[in-house]
């Protein structure tokens, strides 16, 4: 069974219960459909982190109800419970080359799964798979994860959580600090693992470039709350918001607002360049340039 | 004049085969801002560690200002240079806001009367004041690079390195970052060497050097190389915008102009080649 | 977690925040050392009344400082047990083979709590008061006589200021590991000692690595700001002795006087 996530009326407080108490999140409903490509979008210190630990249930609710597939947590839920659930849904946290450990690749990737009782062979093979999956290199697999460049520790990273084969797969800004090659790759990993493994991914991310490109579901989030959500097109129907909420455009229809300025007509605001080169091109002569 | 000059260059770090610097040379004219490009480990910021002698190199010249960098003369050339780092938290040694901006004035043995009035103007010019004695543990990544550029204007250096400085912050923190580095350009002065893989930092420079897997490749203006269309994420950089539109034009059968157009120009181009006038 | 109020800095602006943290390092010690002078119940008094006076001028509810105690309890009920069964001599109230509570025994180990409490919460009002930087700042400054003999009094006040400087840094790392290595299906605190040991080596490898990568970008960072010689700079931060602080310690010699006073000449 597809694992269907769902937040009702969730609050969190970090050090409940003590003079320092603050709220990091307020009422947060929301649902994310199996299947689907959600990002997750707002100023740092918006709630996002403190959201998405609740989707592996590394946090419980201060009140409400967290739904994962069949299991329901609430503040109530022994931390036993929660364990199955780090194998549903796979977590990849910002600079996730921080967590690595082991002597080699090879074992590092394979860590993950026999936490979960999956044999030694079953899990190097597994890893194998993995590795070959996020193009990491088989010479590499020996090698000790410390020697790796940046971006290779990443994606070993990456193979780490894919091995506990999530449904699931939760990524916090997984391109950060990546030159724009690292980043172009690494999010043609996460789409070729939506459309070919049919993995749910939740996308934290400040490049609204990359919602528009890939998401189909966008959560807003603001001062600990979801201040709106919907679809890409939804979200970037309303510039004079985004900018109230110090959010920016995609690249392509913010360059298009520019263009309506200038006489030119949009039937549905492009997100995307492929979307705005669609609209503009029956607007322009096709021998343009003999202009010049 | 040049106030950066780099001759021959060439440096490996012990445990690798391949040079991470290999016979680089280049120069660099007061005044001006110089972005150097090239992928993830391409060996740019080795070449900016080279430059003020955190590292020594094998061989090759480095002068700054008029001086051959050398042991003896290494904290004379530092004292002329302030550097930008990546991580944010790494270069923030004060304990707040105030005590980091005075770190480097500390090391020069300034007088703390002048080290109070210097704070106090350094961090209004970055629009920090207000977090003065704040803790680091509370400031946003942006926040503490424009804490570390406060730390560079209360030493009035005359060369600026940043050393991939807003790769690790927001949109956000990147915009206000580069709008103050290009304002206390302008105020101090000073000669900007930006090593990079952003392209609106890039944007900014006069000039682009291009560096890949140690060696020297190109040098052009943003607006040549720019042009290159695709082949710039091979250097390092992401694809302009209007080169991506021109790209997606061409595909739907629209003849487009060969040369780089920023975004004012493709507007004005579009404008002219439209059929609703 | 992250109820352990012990050694946290609380903000404010009462009389104890605004005092210069040289005064409270002294007084501090001073209360302590005297502590172990006080033998009956008026030095004892005096002691536990200037301690009250102390916690009212820090503006803190005492309750917050009672909180701090909580998790040395059992320690203390340790002590109180050892001293209660050991201290031999007196009337005896109650025997069972070498276990044995007299009168002296029971004297004993109430003097002992009664010190131990005082300590503490002498300790926790320079914590409560203090930010870690201003005590590092005072230690370098009382120790700075010693420059005089070449011992290196700022490079150690910089070292501590850096190490407290990064505490919050790699506790939030340690965090950030924590969770991502819990993600991969890592149970901490479960299990035997075995087991234990085995959950600790996923957080603590790559803590220790990212922190020498950490100190090895920060040395650098220091050295392209000039940073080169621990003893030759001149210092941004300044300590002023007020009125508070002349007052303070007018009181303070005054009460400890008196406990003096009483033990050897009454």
């Amino acid at each position: 069974m597809a694992t269907e996530i769902k937040f009702e009326q969730v609050n969190y407080w970090y050090q409940a219960g003590t003079p320092f108490a603050v709220q990091a999140l307020k009422n947060i409903d929301l649902h994310i459909t199996p299947g689907s490509f959600t990002a997750v979008v707002g100023q740092t210190g918006s709630g996002k982190s403190t959201m998405i630990q609740h989707l592996n249930a590394l946090l419980k609710p201060s009140s409400g109800t967290v739904t994962i597939g069949d299991q329901v947590i609430t503040n109530e839920t022994n931390n036993k419970h929660l364990k199955p659930l780090r194998k549903k849904v796979g977590m990849v946290f910002q600079f996730p080359e921080n967590q690595l450990f082991e002597e080699t690749v090879l074992k590092d990737i394979a860590f993950g799964p026999q936490n979960f009782g999956v044999s030694e062979a079953d899990a190097t093979a597994l890893a194998k798979r993995m590795a070959a999956e996020v193009g990491l290199d088989e010479s590499l697999l020996s090698r000790s994860p410390f020697d790796l460049s940046g971006g290779q520790m990443r994606r070993v990273a990456i193979a780490g959580v894919l091995a506990l084969e999530p449904e699931v797969l939760v990524l916090d800004e997984p391109t950060a600090g990546l030159d724009p090659r690292g980043r172009l790759e690494i999010m043609q990993l996460v789409t070729q693992l939506r459309d070919e493994q049919g993995l749910t991914i939740v996308l934290i991310t400040h490049q609204m470039d990359d919602v528009a490109n890939y998401a189909d579901h966008v959560l807003v989030m603001g001062h600990g709350e979801l201040i709106k959500q919907g679809s890409p097109r939804e979200i970037f129907s309303d510039p004079k918001w985004l900018e109230a909420h110090q959010l920016g455009l995609p690249s392509a229809t913010k360059f298009a607002y520019e263009l309506q300025q200038a006489g030119f007509r949009f039937d549905t605001m492009p997100l995307t360049v492929d979307e705005l080169a669609d609209e503009l091109a029956p607007q322009l002569q096709k021998g343009a340039n003999s202009h010049e | 004049m040049a106030i950066i000059q780099v001759e021959h260059l060439n440096y490996q770090y012990s445990n690798t085969d391949t040079k991470a610097i290999d016979d680089v040379s280049f120069e660099i004219q007061a005044g001006d801002w110089v972005a150097i490009v090239g992928h993830n480990g391409s060996g740019k910021s080795t070449l900016a560690k080279l430059l003020i002698g955190l590292m020594a190199a094998d061989s090759g010249k480095i002068t700054i200002d008029g001086q051959v960098l050398s042991p003896d003369t290494v904290w004379q050339i530092r004292e002329k240079v302030g550097m930008v780092f990546q991580n944010p938290d790494n270069q923030f040694v004060g304990a707040t806001v105030a005590d980091d901006v005075a770190f480097g004035m500390e090391n020069r043995s300034i007088d703390r009367d002048t080290m109070v009035t210097k704070v106090d103007e350094a961090l209004k010019q970055v629009d920090m004041l207000a977090y003065k004695n704040r803790e680091p543990a509370n400031l946003s990544g942006g926040q503490k690079q424009r804490v570390a550029l406060a730390g560079i204007i209360a030493i009035a250096p005359k060369i600026l390195i940043l050393d991939e400085a807003t790769s690790m912050l927001d949109p956000r923190g990147r915009q206000e970052i580069l709008a103050v580095i290009q304002q206390l350009k302008a105020q101090l002065n000073l000669t900007v060497l930006s090593i990079t893989h952003d392209i609106d930092e890039a944007a900014n420079a006069d000039r682009l050097v291009v560096i890949d897997d140690g060696h020297f490749v190109e040098e052009a203006t943003p607006e040549e190389l720019f042009s290159h269309g695709k082949q710039l994420v091979e250097m390092g950089l992401d694809v302009p915008l209007p080169e991506k539109v021109k790209d997606a034009l061409q595909e739907r059968h629209v003849a487009v102009p060969q040369t780089y157009l920023d975004e004012r120009g493709l507007v004005d181009w579009l404008r002219r080649s439209s059929l609703n006038k | 977690m992250n109820k352990v109020m012990f050694g946290r800095f609380i903000p404010g602006h009462s009389w104890v925040h605004r005092m210069d943290p040289r005064a409270k390092l002294v007084l501090s010690f001073l209360y302590i050392a005297v502590v172990f002078f006080a033998n009956d119940f008026w030095t004892y008094l005096i002691m536990t009344v200037l301690l009250l006076a102390s916690v009212a001028a820090s503006a803190i509810p005492l309750k917050v400082y009672i909180r701090g105690l909580l998790p040395l309890f059992w320690l203390m009920i340790f002590t109180v047990l050892i001293q209660v069964f050991f201290g031999a001599g007196g009337h005896v109230y109650w025997q069972w083979g070498w276990l044995v509570v007299s009168q002296n025994g029971l004297n004993s180990a109430g003097l002992i709590l009664m010190r131990f409490v005082l300590i503490i919460l002498v300790s926790t009002i320079l914590t409560f008061t203090t930010e870690p930087l201003e005590i590092a700042d005072g230690i370098e400054s009382l120790l700075s006589p010693l420059r005089k003999v070449h011992f290196p009094v700022a490079t150690l006040a910089l070292m501590l200021s850096l190490a407290l400087r990064f505490v919050p840094t790699l506790m939030d790392e340690a965090e950030k590991i924590m969770n991502a290595q819990r993600s991969r299906g890592v149970d901490f605190g479960e299990g035997g000692l075995r087991q234990r040991i085995k959950t600790i080596v996923p957080i603590l490898i790559p803590l220790f690595v990212n922190a020498f990568n950490r100190a090895i970008e920060i040395s650098t960072a220091m050295e392209a700001r000039g940073y080169q010689d621990g003893e030759n700079r001149t210092k941004y931060r300044l300590l002023k002795w007020h009125g508070v602080d002349t007052v303070s310690l007018v009181i303070y010699v005054i009460s400890l006087g008196a406990v003096f006073a009483l033990r050897y000449f009454s």
